[in-house]
């Protein structure tokens, strides 16, 4: 099995500011991506699960830790893209997070589950230290 | 994100351009819930220059729809780029706000 055609990973301090810095990139790595069956919509789909996935990590990362970072990781592999968010927050146990209640209409809950539409895999795992979010994505 | 606000017949038409995330939704909400608190209950937002929104952006739109709804309010949106409604198709809300491919349908409907 071959290695990856991009391997990049940006780490950054947990502010909004960083946002798009992180979007940015998720766009010209996708930008990489010549398979001729890519759908139309791959980059504006990754987009939004990275958008999604770092601000989660950027809004439940602990207030008190300034210096607290988020580190995304973005490699191309023959038929996939792999992305990897990484926090130090309390992080959560994904299989716990309810699906929105659509015809309540809720106010907030939409980022994991936008993330699990778009992506075709979404693992999660807490550490010690930090927790991964891991977003795989075919083509 | 720019905002324009113009107003026709009573009902307050904002134009969005840019991006509604999470870096942009706190000011927007302001804006929005802002002129609701005001008094007005009739409101259209112009997507046609939108070229983004995140779950951050739909959070705030709800909230502006339970504030109208509490004053028997409306709000509709027109002009969608595919991208945008592609994203209010898998959060659900097509069938939960008045969406319009023009201006002027969300005008005659509100």
């Amino acid at each position: 099995m071959s290695g990856p055609s991009v391997d990049l990973t940006l780490q950054f301090l947990r502010r909004l500011d960083y946002l798009h810095l992180a979007t940015g990139v998720s766009r010209l790595v996708c930008e990489t991506i010549k398979h001729p069956s890519l759908p139309g919509n791959f980059g504006d789909e990754v987009e939004l699960a990275v958008s999604e996935a770092c601000t989660n990590a950027i809004r439940h990362a602990d207030d008190a830790d300034a210096l607290a970072t988020v580190a995304i990781s973005f490699r191309v592999y023959e038929n996939r893209l792999v992305i990897e968010v990484i926090d130090q927050g309390a992080g959560f146990d994904i299989d716990e997070v309810p699906l929105p209640e659509f015809d309540k209409h809720p106010e907030g809950g939409y980022g994991l589950y936008i993330i699990r539409t778009v992506m075709d895999e979404v693992h999660y795992t807490r550490g010690d230290h930090d927790n991964t979010l891991t977003m795989k994505k075919y083509f | 994100m720019e905002v324009t606000q113009t107003q026709q017949d009573g009902i307050v038409i904002l134009g969005l351009k840019g991006r509604l995330d999470s870096n942009t939704s706190d000011d927007f909400e302001k804006k929005l819930l802002g002129l609701i608190l005001a008094g007005e209950t009739r409101l259209v937002l112009d997507f046609k220059e939108l070229d983004y929104i995140s779950s951050a952006g739909l959070r705030v739109l709800l909230k502006a729809a339970k504030e109208l709804k509490r004053n028997n309010g409306r709000l509709a949106f027109c002009c969608l780029k595919d991208y945008i409604r592609e994203i209010f198709e898998l959060s659900g809300f097509v069938s939960f706000f008045p969406i319009h491919a023009t201006l002027e349908e969300s005008l005659m409907a509100s």
